[in-house]
C-alpha cells in the first residue's frame, strides 16, 4: 500500500508556510504517520495548526538526521531506567543548543507531533538545566514568579530538609 | 589462553566478590570516595548516581516571558522523570505549581536510601513517596546499629518506623543488602511477609536470614503477583530452600555455607525449569554428583533455559570435572531432542545450488576468513569443495563451537540450532586439570607456559582437542 503512494507529503504550518518533505522524514512524527494511514489521497496537504515553519523546520531538519533510525518500541515508557539516563548524543546535544523559546517550542511541537525522541532529547536537556540548582535560581533560569508566601515557603523548606544534600 | 594475560578487571568481573569492593557501594554526589568511613549521623538519606557534566544553558528571555511555563503538565512530568527523587524534590520550593507536580507518584517508584530518614518519619515520605514507592533499595551504609550499639537485640526504632511505613504488597523490588548486623532474622522475615505479596526481586546479601524456618515467608512473596523472579541470599547462614519458586530466573546462594549438600542435591534436581542464572559461588559443600544430576531438562524434554552456573571457588572441582559436567548437560538436553529433530530446521535442503551451507558441516573448525565467507554470501554459489563434504556426517560438538563464536552469522541459519542446544555457561575457577598425576603435570606445564596456547589438548578430550588453546578459566561455555 505504501509503495503507491506518493513519496512525498506537504506539511503546511500556522503561519500558512508549505513544506514538502520526504515522506519517510516526515513518518517519524507518530501523529503524521497514523494521518498518512487515514488518508489514502495523494495529494493531501497535511494541516498543522500547532507548529509555526521556524520551529518545523528545526524539527524536521531533526527527522532528516534520524530518517534511518530504528522506531523505538511503543512500551518504552514502562522501562524506569531507561528514562533515567540522560545521556544525549552528540549531534542531538548541538542541534538542541538553542535559545530558550526555540526550546520549549521544540518540546511542545514534538510533543504534539508524537516523535519521541525529540521530545525526550528535549526533556533530557532541559532536566540537565535544572539539575543541581537551587530554587531560586531555577525561577531565574526560566523567569518563573515566587508565588509562595513567607510561611508557605518556610514550611516547605522544613518538609525538605531531611532530604538536603548538605 | 594464558589467564594471567587477562586484565584484572576482566577476571575479576566473573567473580561474585565483586560486590563486596567498596566500588560497589554507591557513590554519593559530591564527596571523595572516602564515603565509606562512618559520618556524623544525620546526612541527607539519598544517593545520586549521575555524574555531573557541564549541562548546556541558555538564558532565560530577555523580555520576561517564562516559556516552560507554557508546557503542559504532562511534559513537565517528562522531564522531571529525568532527575532522581533527590532532584525532584528541592523543586517543591519553586513555585506552587511545581511544589504539588513534584509530589506525582509516578516520580518516585524508586527510592534508594543510604542513610535512615530521622524520627519521626518526614511526612513526605510516608504520606507522599513511601506509598508511591515500588522498588526500595535500602544500602544502609554505615550501619543503623553503630548508632544504637545498647539495642543490639532490636532493629533501631528509626529503621522500624520506615519499614512499618512501606504500604504493604506494593514493593516490586527490594533489596536490603548486608542487613544482618542491625536487623534479626526474626524481623526480617516480619516485615518481608508484610510487604512481600507482589515482589519479582528480592536482594537479601548477607542479610540474617538463618535456619530453616523462614522458608514458609519465602513462599508467600510474590505469591500475589507474577512470582519472585530474581532473589539473591548469597552471604546467608539459611539451612533450607523453599520449593514453590516457580518463576525465578536468577538465583544466587553464593557463600551459603551452612546449607545442607543434602539439600543441594535435592534443589539441584529439581531446579524450577525457568532458572536462567544460578550462582553456586564457594558452596564447596555441592558434590560433582550433585551437579551431575542438576535439572537441565523440563518432563516434557525440552531443555530448561537454564543459561549460565556459576561454580566459582568450588575447589574440589577440576577442569576435567567442568568440561564433563558441561558435556553431561548438553548430551541430556541432545538426547531429548532426537538428532533428526535437529537436524531439519538447521540444513537448508543440500542441492547443487547453495553448496555454501553444507561447507559449514566440516568436521573440523574452518579458518575465521573462510567461515564468515561461506556464511555471509549465501547466494554466491562458489561450488568449489562440495560434494565431498556432502557425505561428511556432521559434527555436532565442533558445529555449536563455530556458531557461538560466529554470534553475528546468518540469523536465519543459526536461530534453530540455539534453541536446540542451548548451551550452559558455565563460570568456575578450577586450576587443576584434573586430581591425578596427570592432571598436576598438566597444571604445571601450563604454569611454565609449555603447553599454553599450543592447543595441547589430551587423549581423553574430544571436546577441545584440537582448536588451539581453549582451557581458558572463564569460558564461553558453549557445548
Amino acid at each position: 500500500m505504501s509503495t503507491e503512494k506518493k513519496d512525498t507529503v506537504i506539511l503546511q504550518t500556522s503561519d500558512e508556510e508549505q513544506f514538502t518533505v520526504e515522506k519517510k522524514v516526515a513518518e517519524r512524527s507518530s501523529l503524521i504517520k497514523s494521518m498518512l494511514e487515514d488518508l489514502p489521497t495523494q495529494e493531501a496537504i497535511i494541516p498543522l495548526p500547532n507548529v509555526s515553519s521556524s520551529v518545523l523546520s528545526k524539527v524536521l531538519e531533526y527527522c532528516d538526521h534520524h530518517k534511518n533510525d530504528p522506531l523505538p518500541p511503543p512500551d518504552a515508557d514502562a522501562d524506569d531506567s531507561r528514562r533515567k539516563t540522560s545521556d544525549i548524543g552528540e549531534w542531538d546535544a548541538k542541534f538542541i543548543q538553542v535559545d530558550q523559546e526555540m526550546l520549549f517550542e521544540i518540546i511542545l511541537a514534538s510533543n504534539y507531533l508524537d516523535i519521541k525522541p525529540l521530545l525526550d532529547v528535549g526533556c533530557k536537556t532541559v532536566a540537565n538545566m535544572i539539575k543541581g540548582k537551587t530554587p531560586e535560581q531555577i525561577r531565574t533560569l526560566f523567569n518563573i514568579t515566587n508565588d509562595f508566601t513567607a510561611e508557605e515557603e518556610e514550611q516547605i523548606r522544613k518538609e525538605n530538609e531531611w532530604a538536603e544534600d548538605r | 589462553m594464558d589467564i594471567t594475560l587477562l586484565p584484572p578487571t576482566h577476571i575479576l568481573s566473573h567473580h561474585s566478590h565483586l560486590a563486596l569492593l567498596p566500588s560497589a557501594f554507591p557513590r554519593r554526589r559530591g564527596q571523595p570516595s572516602s564515603n565509606l568511613i562512618p559520618t556524623p549521623y544525620p546526612r541527607a538519606p539519598f544517593t545520586t548516581y549521575s555524574f555531573k557534566r557541564r549541562a548546556f544553558e541558555c538564558l532565560a528571555p530577555l523580555d520576561g516571558s517564562s516559556p516552560i511555563s507554557t508546557l503542559p503538565d504532562e511534559v513537565l512530568l517528562h522531564i522531571f522523570g529525568f532527575m532522581e527523587s533527590d532532584e525532584i524534590l528541592p523543586l517543591r520550593a519553586v513555585n506552587n505549581h511545581w511544589s504539588s507536580l513534584a509530589l506525582t507518584p509516578s516520580l518516585h517508584h524508586t527510592l534508594t536510601l543510604t542513610s535512615l530518614p530521622p524520627t519521626p518519619l518526614p511526612k513526605i515520605l510516608s504520606d507522599h513517596i513511601l506509598p508511591a514507592v515500588r522498588h526500595l533499595h535500602l544500602h544502609l551504609c554505615p550501619y543503623p546499629s553503630t548508632f544504637h550499639p545498647w539495642k543490639r537485640d532490636r532493629p533501631p526504632s528509626d529503621l522500624q518506623e520506615l519499614l512499618g511505613a512501606i504500604p504493604p504488597d506494593k514493593l516490586l523490588s527490594f533489596s536490603l543488602p548486608f542487613s544482618a548486623p542491625y536487623l534479626p532474622s526474626a524481623d526480617l522475615v516480619e516485615v518481608l511477609g508484610r510487604v512481600g505479596g507482589r515482589l519479582e526481586k528480592l536482594d537479601l546479601r548477607g542479610s540474617g536470614l538463618a535456619g530453616s524456618s523462614w522458608v514458609h515467608t519465602l513462599e508467600y512473596l510474590g505469591s500475589r503477583g507474577g512470582g519472585i523472579k530474581e532473589l539473591d541470599l548469597g552471604f546467608t547462614g539459611i539451612l533450607a530452600l523453599p520449593s514453590s519458586w516457580n518463576n525465578l530466573t536468577s538465583l544466587s546462594l553464593a557463600s551459603c555455607s551452612h546449607l545442607p549438600s543434602t539439600v543441594m542435591t535435592t534443589y539441584l534436581a529439581n531446579l524450577p525449569p525457568s532458572l536462567v542464572q544460578l550462582d553456586l559461588s564457594r558452596l564447596d559443600q555441592v558434590s560433582f554428583n550433585a551437579l551431575w544430576d542438576m535439572r537441565v531438562t523440563t518432563p516434557e524434554g525440552d531443555a530448561t533455559a537454564l543459561n549460565e552456573v556459576k561454580v566459582v571457588g568450588i575447589d574440589h572441582l577440576t577442569r576435567l570435572d567442568i568440561r564433563r559436567l558441561k558435556i553431561h548437560w548438553a548430551s541430556q538436553r541432545r538426547s531429548t531432542n532426537p538428532i533428526s529433530d535437529l537436524a531439519t530446521p538447521l540444513v537448508r535442503p543440500p542441492t547443487r545450488s547453495t553448496p555454501i551451507q553444507i561447507s559449514s558441516y566440516r568436521p573440523r573448525t574452518p579458518s575465521p576468513r573462510g567461515f564468515s565467507r561461506s556464511l555471509g554470501s549465501s547466494t554466491s554459489s562458489s561450488a568449489g569443495d562440495s560434494s565431498p563434504d556432502l557425505r561428511t556426517p556432521p559434527d555436532w560438538s565442533s558445529h555449536t563451537r563455530i556458531l557461538n563464536s560466529y554470534p553475528s552469522a546468518d540469523k536465519a541459519f543459526v536461530k534453530p540450532l540455539e534453541k536446540t542446544v542451548a548451551g550452559i555457561h558455565v563460570l568456575h575457577s578450577a586450576i587443576l586439570e584434573s586430581e591425578d598425576e596427570a592432571g598436576y603435570r598438566q597444571f604445571i606445564g601450563d604454569v611454565v607456559g609449555a603447553t599454553v596456547g599450543l592447543g595441547g589438548g589430551t587423549a581423553w578430550d574430544p571436546v577441545y582437542g584440537d582448536d588451539g588453546g581453549v582451557y581458558v578459566e572463564i569460558d564461553g561455555g558453549t557445548l
